[in-house]
């Protein structure tokens, strides 16, 4: 099996590098616009791996296309792959994008095939684990979304952008409009990140969630973010972005009716977040490789695949999923 | 000047008596958490 991953970034090399390790693909091609990281990535890849570097003349010659592309720039290969039919993963974390790519709904369904969007640490991660814990509930009344940290230099990118822009939280079915990096909420994530003021932004969690999920009547997610952050979030990045972030975790807060009594379930992870969006985005290229993703056409991964089962295939991958017990004062 | 100066650190102290007097009352903005993460284990992933 063939698969095209385009962009050799923080995300897309781990993406190649994962899918190589299998057995399910036996060439990958990876393109990128610039041919000096191409070539860095390529050499630690082995003989497996076609790389093309701008300008692309050629259609692309696989059989599953994964696009991790900076965020912003995806739409266009999504649209030639869903012409193409091929299945696609998505691993974009833009909410202005996600909009854009949604409005390929009816096409990806007509054309029958699966696209995931989203396919990264949050949404990704957080959509499989939401799907996971409503799974404990005999009605979810709230899901809360939050997160730590970034990945490469995109994904630092839609974080600082991401904070002067409009939020969309679901309530009560409406969306609900809000400033970015208002609402402080302590959320408390798995050690060693532990408490962090998390803020709204605009993210694409909620989106995706109460597209899975429309009878849930309140979901929002949150970033974490310092005051600087807040404050030069109007303003361009001042200095340039890192080539990766630190340590990372997201954490997923639900709530819901178990019988006759109120519940809460927590379910965090820690992990580089890049490391984590790469490892959701290769599981869910081998689902499509092995024709696992529940659905055709297009969605997130809370309705896309097995959460178990998904779940498991990312602790074999080193990504190990953790649950909070005990009580706490939400704020 | 000196009146500036004095208002400010009039406001500060200030400041300073009212967050000390909701510690001593219990009150913060860190809510607490009692509990702790664990690793999923093989019946939560059932």
């Amino acid at each position: 099996m063939r698969v095209a991953v385009l962009g050799a970034g923080a995300v897309g090399a781990r993406i190649a590098r994962q899918l190589l390790s299998g057995t399910s693909v036996t060439q990958i091609v990876l393109r990128d616009t610039d041919a000096d990281r191409l070539a860095q990535v390529s050499k630690s890849l082995g003989d497996r791996v076609i790389i093309e570097h701008a300008p692309f003349n050629s259609k692309l010659d696989a059989e599953v296309i994964v696009v991790a592309t900076p965020s912003g720039t995806q739409v266009p290969a999504v649209v030639e792959a869903i012409e193409q039919r091929r299945p696609v993963i998505s691993t974009s974390d833009s909410l202005a994008e996600m909009v854009e790519l949604l409005k390929l709904s009816e096409q990806a369904q007509k054309n029958n095939i699966p696209v995931v969007l989203g396919a990264g640490f949050a949404p990704g991660l957080t959509c499989v684990l939401a799907s996971h814990g409503a799974a404990w509930f005999d009605k979810v009344q709230e899901i809360h979304i939050s997160k730590v940290g970034t990945g490469g230099p995109s994904c630092a990118l839609v974080h600082h952008r991401a904070l002067s822009r409009i939020s969309y939280d679901w309530r009560h079915d409406n969306w609900v409009r809000r400033p970015g990096g208002s609402g402080r909420s302590l959320c408390w994530f798995p050690e060693p990140i532990g408490p962090q003021d998390c803020y709204r932004a605009a993210l694409v969690s909620p989106v995706l969630l109460h597209h899975a999920f429309p009878e849930v009547s309140w979901i929002t997610a949150r970033v974490s973010a310092s005051l600087r952050d807040r404050l030069t979030a109007p303003l361009p990045m001042l200095s340039p972005p890192h080539s990766e972030g630190g340590l990372g975790a997201v954490r997923v807060e639900i709530h819901g009716q178990r019988g006759t009594s109120h519940e809460v379930s927590v379910l965090g992870v820690v992990e580089r977040p890049a490391v984590a969006a790469a490892t959701v985005a290769a599981l869910a290229t081998e689902y499509a490789i092995a024709g696992k993703l529940k659905i055709r056409g297009m969605a997130g991964l809370s309705e896309l695949v097995e959460p178990i089962d998904f779940l498991h295939g990312l602790e074999k991958r080193g990504l190990n999923v953790q649950i909070f017990e005990g009580d706490y004062e939400k704020e | 000047m000196m009146r500036t100066i004095k208002g400010a650190l009039e406001s500060v102290l200030a400041a300073a008596v009212v967050a000390g007097a909701f510690r001593l009352l219990g009150i913060d903005r860190i809510k607490r958490q009692v509990g702790g993460w664990r690793r999923a284990k093989g019946s939560d992933l059932r």
